[in-house]
């Protein structure tokens, strides 16, 4: 809007008459002189100072995967996902399945300086009538779907957020969770490889079929193994039957079963419970120490809400849990040991974190011989009883202890089946049983070469 | 508005006899004098000596499309259209000597001189359409990229999805028809958006309005045949108004976007920079807007006229496009 001359800046008006530099209205038409440039570039500054309300942080995503996924993670939702800031949920179901699903999906509140996470559905495309009963079938119906990418992009997964961790839980039982699972996780690390995931992965029952044993070897092995490394750097096995028999006490000392408990070991993780105190709870520094160590596969053992009262210490609390793993586990076999508890705020001066890690470490020594880590996150609730949650993560057992029940599922259905109908009936070939076989194998020897 | 101007300017100047022929005969007439003024042409025919002199006819000059005349018969064949919009084809034998010379010559040139003029109005009435065009669009585009803006703020990709297909569909416009080519930049928008994030996303949405912006730099339409009308004082639209108009729809919805965020500072600071805008504008365009006795008025009102005055600005944007 200036132009200048050699000598003589001139200010031109909307009439384009010249004016001396600096004036606010032209001496002719006396419209108003405005200076092209700098305004400009003020509105150009001004939109992008729009950034601060555009840019969210999506350090943890939960991704529920399959109808029991799915119903976990719309129950940690409706637990903890108020109190989960950069956070975010969703759920995949296959189109078919979804029909009978009754999800309770918030949508995000606008025009809200902050916005709770908000849980949303992804339905993969599937024809009607058909069924998703096995792993292979599953993973391809993840396959062909065209918008999972940006499904996973729009609930914030890239790779300019590197800190970010991947929550995903999953029953292997079925056809989608066991194969679509695995392969979500693939586009996961594809779209940012900076991520940390965590697999909550949800065994079959004992009385389940063959084939979801089957499904659920598939899966692990996808978890465990890929080309490119394992897909999951920390990998929860639940067993079924073994989350049913356990019970814990709630914050306001409601009954915790099921698919609730799995919901509290899960904001124990993520540091949730804490309802406005402090959190050490890290699961992407797990994630990271796992994958350091090369031990992917866990075993939960919970004890939630354990007076402290009635079982006086620290030392008693750490022994329920592990009376009672959530899969099997063996003791000479472990390597890393996590404990994430919860305490009181009250209680915090006579449970000092000192105090629980010289506890820890001589409870870790008398129990497992073999053990090369242990990690101890604390975190205080503002809860007034004397309650303490503690979640202990056991790693090192090898797959054919901890995941026994699937490789002889698998075993028993390879046989059954013929081997020209694998591909087309179960959309997995030969080959890829073997490689599924050998994954599990291969991991397990890695970690008798380290133990050893 | 320049037309009228014109035509006001030629009303009040008197009307100047160039060249007049006696004993002219008109086909299927008679004799009669053929009248020759700057602004029409005219035959009088008197049936005998002592009866009136009647009017054959008397056309404008602007109506007349075709005069030629046949040298070898000293012939002049006029044609015109009657006010029902049909062609009217009068031949006019005119008497030899200098006189028919003169007068076809003086006609020659007169209407030479009128297609002239016709068709520089013309070509200034289209200088005003590419004009009302490129504002329109610029107007459009800067909301669409703002209503990008918005949508980031709940990520909602379904609707950005929809305002990028329809920014592809204005850049090609602003591109193809004002000069303004954003083609590049609004398509890697297109890509940015594909990624999904959100920060990637607001400063490709900047760097394409920047785009607009600098474009719109220049004192002279980016098109050559625009220029010349550029730089003539005219009333209507000019080249420098698109700046306006590209500040003013930008700080409008800058202006919306803070009121939702409640952003006081950055409202206060904005709107006396609304009102100079639109001061500017009012002088082109006739928005209806009471700013000019804003002041005194309390923040709410003046963001009120300001959107009043924005939306009569659209209207008539619209019309002038006819999109309205």
């Amino acid at each position: 809007m200036i132009s200048q001359d050699s000598d003589n800046k001139v200010s031109v008006c909307p009439n384009n008459h010249q004016n001396p530099e600096g004036s606010e209205c032209c001496y002719v038409c006396g419209l108003p002189i405005i200076d092209y440039e700098a305004e400009l570039e003020l509105l150009l500054s001004q939109y992008a100072d729009e950034e601060q309300h555009v840019k969210f942080l999506r350090e943890k995503v939960f991704i529920g995967i399959g109808d029991q996924g799915c119903k976990l993670v719309n129950e940690f939702h409706q637990s903890w996902g108020k109190v989960l800031k950069s956070s975010e949920f969703l759920m995949i179901e296959s189109s078919g399945e979804s029909q009978q699903s009754t999800y309770s999906i918030s949508r995000p509140p606008s025009n809200q300086e902050y916005k709770s996470p908000h849980l949303s559905l992804h339905l993969l495309p599937m024809s009607i009538n058909r069924q998703v009963g096995y792993y292979g079938l599953g993973e391809r119906l993840a396959l062909d779907d065209p918008a999972l990418d940006d499904r996973l992009l729009r609930l914030g997964i890239r790779a300019s957020t590197t800190k970010q961790t991947v929550i995903l839980l999953s029953a292997l039982g079925g056809g989608t969770g066991s194969g679509a699972s695995p392969h979500i996780l693939l586009r996961v690390k594809a779209l940012n490889p900076h991520s940390r995931n965590l697999v909550i992965a949800m065994m079959p029952a004992a009385d389940e079929p063959d084939g979801a044993h089957f499904n659920a070897f598939c899966s692990l092995s996808r978890f465990i193994k890929t080309d490119r490394g394992p897909l999951a750097d920390v990998l929860l096995l639940v067993d079924y039957d073994r989350l049913m028999k356990i019970r814990g006490v709630g914050t306001m000392g409601e009954e915790l079963a099921r698919e609730s408990l799995l919901s509290h070991m899960v904001a124990a993780l993520v540091g949730a419970i804490t309802n406005g105190g402090s959190s050490e709870a890290d699961p992407g520094y797990l994630a990271k120490m796992s994958s350091s160590m090369g031990v992917h596969a866990f075993t939960p053992c919970l004890a939630i809400g354990r007076s402290l009262e009635i079982f006086g210490g620290i030392e008693n609390i750490l022994e329920s849990a592990l009376s009672s793993p959530l899969a099997p586990v063996d003791k000479e076999s472990v390597m890393l040991s996590y404990v994430l508890v919860q305490v009181p705020d009250r209680m915090a001066s006579s449970l000092q974190e000192k105090t629980l890690r010289a506890e820890l470490n001589k409870w870790n020594k008398a129990n497992f011989p073999h053990l090369k880590g242990s990690v101890l996150q604390l975190s205080h609730s503002s809860s007034t009883s004397d309650r303490v949650d503690l979640c202990l993560l056991l790693g090192g057992t090898r797959l054919a202890i901890t995941a026994k029940r699937a490789k002889d599922g698998f075993n028993r259905f390879k046989s059954v089946v013929g081997r020209k109908s694998w591909e087309q009936e179960f959309g997995v070939t030969s080959k890829n049983l073997l490689e599924m076989e050998k994954a599990i194998d291969s991991y397990d020897s890695k970690l008798d070469e380290m133990a050893s | 508005m320049n037309t009228n101007h014109d035509d006001i300017t030629t009303d009040l100047e008197e009307e100047k006899l160039l060249a007049e022929l006696k004993n002219v005969k008109l086909d299927n007439v008679g004799k009669g004098k053929l009248s020759l003024t700057d602004r029409r042409i005219e035959f009088e025919h008197r049936s005998s000596l002592l009866s009136p002199p009647r009017l054959e006819f008397s056309v404008d000059l602007g109506e007349v499309y075709s005069a030629r005349v046949k040298d070898t018969s000293n012939t002049l064949v006029l044609e015109w259209l009657d006010e029902n919009g049909e062609r009217v084809v009068s031949t006019l034998n005119l008497p030899e000597g200098d006189a028919a010379t003169s007068l076809c010559r003086a006609l020659t040139k007169k209407l030479r001189i009128l297609r002239q003029v016709a068709e520089l109005q013309e070509r200034r009435a289209c200088y005003q359409s590419f004009l009302w065009k490129t504002a329109y669009h610029v107007w459009g585009i800067v909301g669409l990229l703002s209503q990008i803006v918005r949508d980031l703020r709940d990520e909602d990709w379904d609707t950005v999805d929809a305002s990028i297909n329809k920014a592809r569909e204005t850049a090609k416009v602003l591109t193809l028809e004002c000069g303004i080519d954003i083609t590049d930049q609004v398509h890697a928008l297109a890509d940015t958006v594909s990624t999904r994030d959100t920060a990637l996303v607001l400063r490709s949405v900047v760097a394409t309005i920047e785009s607009i912006g600098t474009s719109l730099q220049n004192d002279l339409p980016p098109d050559a045949e625009w220029q010349e009308f550029a730089l003539e004082s005219q009333i209507g639209l000019t080249w420098l108004d698109m700046r306006y108009i590209f500040l003013f729809a930008g700080r409008r919805r800058l202006l919306s976007l803070w009121q939702e965020s409640g952003e006081t500072e950055k409202i206060e600071d904005s709107l006396p920079r609304l009102v100079t805008l639109l001061s500017i504008l009012a002088d082109r365009i006739s928005m209806g807007s009471q700013l000019e006795s804003s002041v005194g008025q309390d923040t709410s009102s003046i963001a009120d006229s300001v959107e009043s005055a924005a939306q009569n600005l659209e209207t008539w944007l619209k019309i002038n496009t006819g999109t309205a």
